[in-house]
């Protein structure tokens, strides 16, 4: 027994000899005058977006050296907007933050407005102004008040192909979806139905964009949301989609995530997949350990889907300064800001991550280097100036439809124990059940 | 209530060990616990000012079909883990204490699923029911070699597939009983065996009903573990195909997603509530609040 | 005849005997199949390429080959969230084994004033919905000013074991017959001493059991070392390995070997603790 006396005792001593010990202060030391802003970002570590951004600090860093100074704090991808709303709650938000969950950002930061204005800022940058893209702007702009960063590249969502497994007759682009059935043969479409279905839902997007009167649909579904998902455009979309997965979809498409389909593209077991620019950095010889089964980045190709359409939403939510920010803290904040909407540093972000500044008269260097990756430039020649542009269905999409639904329902239609029609109804169902 | 003489003596004491536990509860759960109450009653999207609306959320809750589910979900699960899961591991701790060579290997070995992650168990279970070339069909396909089928995401083996993922992990029930096994006066052993009871009848006559106690709280926390069993779904089926897998905790949180404070609330008062019902049913059940020996 | 009987009758008991002893192996070794197996299929794919893993995920691995290990020990400082985790999980179980067992200990034997209104609320912490937690800790937590410490951790993982410790230790404490803190009263003892030298002994058991349930609980629990701490010193292997899973979500090989490196240790502390708690069980002379 006098042991166990002991041991608690000397637990409850270490306890409190340790205790001090771990009470940290929290005070951010402007020695020397400089402003340090701590960002709590996911982009860091082995995040695949640190390959360009942490650079892209360092290079902020060194231009502004003595002034300003910013230092990422890494957190999961999966948690950064989790915490930035709980952040928020304790009305502790640090001075940057990209991104937000729609409704959260709209109804609670931007209604009361807890978010710094952009635009004074912006017309006293006019060179910047000009670069951004005007659906961008109008988005952002909420109550005369610019809330987030409007965009000034685009990220053409479109897919890759595996050469060495399928090779189209002309470009993608070019065809009509008839075509592209009729050329796929017995090839494979990393589809998924795990996470969100992104890879799915892109090429849903892609055959409702296919459909006439569906680009307009799916533009004008951005602000107000579509919760109606019975009409005929859906309707002959999801026909369509539900015969792609039943006879080209990879072995692994029930129950597979991103990181399932993305691996079933990378192991030669797709032979297309839908997917955004930024997965370039995947097919560059430093992710060579991702491959396997004779996969290499070199045989894979870039395109726009059939019917020449691609998918890109600026109608989101950018970088943002709440308004909690100290003075100092917002001109650090704008600083970077201004910094990464320079000619040279947008330049180099579509070099790394893909994607066009249509507003950007863009340097010979930069055409010389984009030749230089055979997958970008791809992307780039792809889209001409009849390319269709539309948000992917996500976007119109009440949160938990788009995130949860979609996926947990597509198995139904999968196994055909759904038909289309019942497959939209149910969707339909529980978007209408979110409004409340 | 009556208060028999030594615990009226020792009131004082009494209010200080208990001291510590209320503490913990006021600190930690008191505000979320009337907060879920309160706004369970208004709309909210957990930001700004709740509306008040009475007990609309309600009324959406039980016309809303894959609540329904949900609740006929809930009552099989819980059938099975207070019958099969809880069964599984009374069994395991009645040979655990029967000290079989090479018990605590087993027993070291069984804690295991609990050590991990539950996304790396679910992940796991994604491979193993995979249709393809996931091990249980391999193994089925020895026997039937046209068997098909699609565990997680096919309707009606998504429910059954859900239900593996927990139904063999019940080592928390087994050290519970085990636990009680191990307090059983070893005298009354002695005295069956002398009167010539075979091991099985003193473990069927002696040691089950001397651990009804421990059983008993085996099936309330089985069946609460069930009312609340969040990641076991979330990270295989998500509540799929369909809503064949639904439960109120997927309710709860894809409501979060789209800021459904309020209603989100309801259903965590619907989980309150049911688990209540769970420790009176089975206090009353197991008569948990007697005492034998 | 008679003895014939006998030899029958002694025949029968040992085919019974060896009947049951197979059926209890059969059933032990189900046991143990099922539950080492998840572990041992991701530390065997750890030494499998992707490929591999996607198109015969049973198959054993062609080569033994260590680079994903070392890939992950080179990348991360694991020695720290070992450490972290540790400390933490350490003394947020001994804290709240203290305070529940004292809770359980009055509820289990004496009768007072809101005894069962408080054991219901107590259970019932196990269903209270997690996210209408976080908010009032995080405040809690700012307020104390203990944000991005381990203290933080340690405070708020006392609350987690709440319920389940009040189940386990209740049960526990019940089963100990009333006789013997009658008897210690009869000869003077006094309440403190009949829980301290009658009852904890007794309850060993049941603690231990309690305190690794909550151990586990604390070493996996990741939303909270999420919220609560930003910095890498005071990082914990679930969080240290979300970091990792993000970074290699579709290199499985990688991932399993992280996973491994991991899980492993939370392995060892468990057999460790296990073979500690016997041998103080043995060397005390209680049963158990």
């Amino acid at each position: 027994m006098q042991k166990g006396t002991m041991f608690v005792v000397t637990a409850l001593l270490l306890f409190g000899i340790a205790l001090p010990l771990f009470a940290g202060g929290d005070a951010e030391e402007q020695a020397d005058g400089v402003v340090e802003l701590v960002i709590p970002h996911y982009k860091a570590g082995q995040n695949v977006g640190a390959r360009f951004f942490l650079p892209q600090v360092e290079r902020f860093n060194a231009a502004y050296e003595g002034r300003y100074r910013i230092v990422i704090e890494e957190l999961p991808q999966d948690g950064y907007r989790d915490k930035i709303k709980q952040l928020a709650q304790q009305d502790r938000l640090p001075a940057l933050i990209e991104g937000a969950d729609h409704i959260w950002f709209e109804d609670v930061m931007v209604a009361n407005d807890r978010v710094l204005d952009l635009g004074p800022w912006l017309d006293e940058h006019p060179e910047i102004g000009s670069l951004l893209i005007d659906d961008a702007v109008e988005y952002n702009t909420q109550g005369g008040k610019i809330v987030s960063l409007p965009f000034a590249v685009v990220r053409p969502i479109g897919l890759f192909y595996n050469e060495t497994l399928y090779e189209p007759t002309q470009r993608i682009g070019a065809m009509t979806f008839d075509e592209f059935v009729a050329s796929l043969g017995d090839d494979r479409i990393a589809f998924m139905t795990s996470e969100n279905a992104w890879t799915t839902g892109l090429f849903l997007t892609s055959l409702i964009m296919d459909e006439p009167g569906g680009v307009e649909m799916l533009r004008a579904g951005v602000v107000d949301k579509v919760y109606d998902y019975t009409g005929p455009i859906w309707l002959a979309a999801t026909t369509k989609l539900q015969r792609f997965l039943q006879d080209h979809a990879t072995l692994n498409t029930l129950g597979a995530a991103y990181a399932d389909a993305a691996n079933a593209f990378m192991s030669r077991n797709a032979a297309v997949i839908a997917n955004g620019p930024w997965m370039v950095n995947d097919f560059t010889p430093d992710a060579a350990d991702k491959w396997s089964g004779g996969f290499s980045g070199e045989q894979v190709r870039g395109d726009i889907y059939p019917g020449n359409a691609a998918i890109a939403n600026v109608m989101d939510y950018n970088w943002w300064i709440p308004v909690s920010a100290s003075e100092r803290e917002r001109e650090a904040a704008l600083a970077f800001l201004e910094f990464m909407m320079q000619p040279d540093e947008l330049e180099a972000f579509m070099l790394a991550e893909g994607g066009t500044a249509p507003k950007l008269d863009v340097s010979p260097d930069f055409l010389e280097a984009l030749a230089e990756n055979p997958i970008l430039s791809d992307l780039a020649t792809a889209v001409n100036a009849d390319t269709a542009f539309s948000v992917a269905v996500y976007d119109v999409m009440p949160n938990s439809i788009a995130n949860e639904e979609f996926g947990k329902q597509l198995p139904k239609l999968i196994d055909g124990s759904f038909t289309p029609a019942e497959f939209l109804a149910e969707l339909t169902e529980k978007a209408e059940e979110t409004r409340m | 209530m009556k208060l028999d003489r030594i615990s009226q003596k020792s009131l004082p004491w009494v209010y200080l060990f208990i001291l510590p536990s209320v503490l913990v509860f006021l600190i930690f759960y008191l505000v979320p616990i009337v907060t879920v109450f309160a706004t369970s009653l208004t709309h909210w999207d957990g930001y700004n000012a709740p509306v008040f609306e009475g007990l609309q959320n309600y009324g959406r809750l039980f016309t809303r079909d894959s609540f329904l589910i949900s609740l006929r979900n809930l009552l099989w699960w819980s059938v099975i883990a207070a019958t099969l899961h809880v069964g599984f591991g009374v069994l395991i701790a009645f040979l655990f204490y029967r000290r079989s060579t090479g018990w605590r290997a087993v027993r070291a070995a069984f804690m295991i699923p609990n050590v991990i992650s539950a996304a790396a168990l679910a992940m796991i279970y994604r491979f193993l029911f995979n249709n393809d070339f996931g091990l249980l069909n391999g193994f089925i396909r020895i026997f039937a070699p046209n068997f098909s089928v699609n565990w997680l995401f096919q309707s009606p083996y998504a429910f059954w597939a859900v239900t593996l993922t927990w139904l063999f992990y019940a080592v928390i029930v087994t050290l519970i009983v085990h636990a009680e096994l191990m307090s059983i006066p070893t005298e009354l052993h002695e005295a069956a065996h002398i009167d010539g009871a075979s091991e099985f009848q003193i473990a069927a006559r002696i040691d089950l009903p001397l651990c009804r106690y421990s059983i008993g709280t085996s099936v309330i926390l089985a069946i609460t573990s069930r009312i609340a069993m969040y990641e076991a779904v979330a990270l295989t089926t998500r509540g799929g195909p369909g809503d064949d897998t639904m439960n109120i905790p997927i309710i709860l949180v894809n409501s979060i997603t789209d800021l459904n404070y309020g209603f989100a609330n309801a259903a965590a008062v619907v989980m309150f509530l049911l688990g209540i019902l769970t420790l009176l049913l089975v206090n009353w059940l197991f008569k948990m609040n007697k005492r034998g020996f | 005849m008679a003895s014939g009987g006998v030899v029958e009758n002694d025949v029968a008991h040992r085919t019974r005997k060896i009947v049951f002893g197979v059926l209890t192996y059969a059933v032990l070794l189900f046991v143990f199949v099922v539950s080492a197996f998840p572990i041992l299929w991701v530390a065997m794919s750890a030494f499998k390429d992707n490929a591999a893993i996607l198109t015969s995920p049973f198959a054993l691995p062609n080569q033994l080959n260590f680079d994903a290990f070392v890939e992950v020990f080179t990348q991360y400082s694991f020695q720290i969230f070992t450490v972290n985790s540790l400390f933490v999980a350490g003394f947020a179980t001994i804290i709240s084994l203290v305070i529940y067992a004292m809770g359980a200990y009055v509820i289990a034997k004496y009768n007072f004033p809101g005894k069962n209104l408080l054991y219901i609320l107590f259970t019932l912490t196990l269903l209270v919905p997690p996210h209408t937690k976080a908010q009032p800790i995080f405040s809690l937590i700012l307020d104390l000013g203990i944000y991005d410490t381990k203290l933080a951790l340690v405070f708020v993982y006392i609350s987690f074991g709440m319920a389940i410790s009040m189940f386990i230790l209740r049960s526990t404490f019940t089963s100990i017959p009333k006789e013997f803190s009658e008897a210690a009263a009869i000869e003077g003892a006094g309440f403190f001493r009949i829980f301290w030298t009658i009852h904890m002994p007794l309850a060993r058991t049941g603690m231990a059991t309690a305190g690794t349930m909550m151990f586990l609980a604390h070493w996996n629990e990741f939303f909270y070392a999420l919220l609560l701490t930003t910095s890498p010193a005071h990082r914990t292997l679930p969080l240290a390995l979300a970091f990792f899973t993000e970074a290699f979500s579709y290199d499985y090989t990688q991932m399993f070997a992280a996973l491994t490196v991991v899980v492993i240790p939370g392995i060892l502390i468990y057999v460790f603790a296990q073979e500690q708690i016997q041998t103080s069980f043995a060397s005390s002379g209680v049963k158990g």
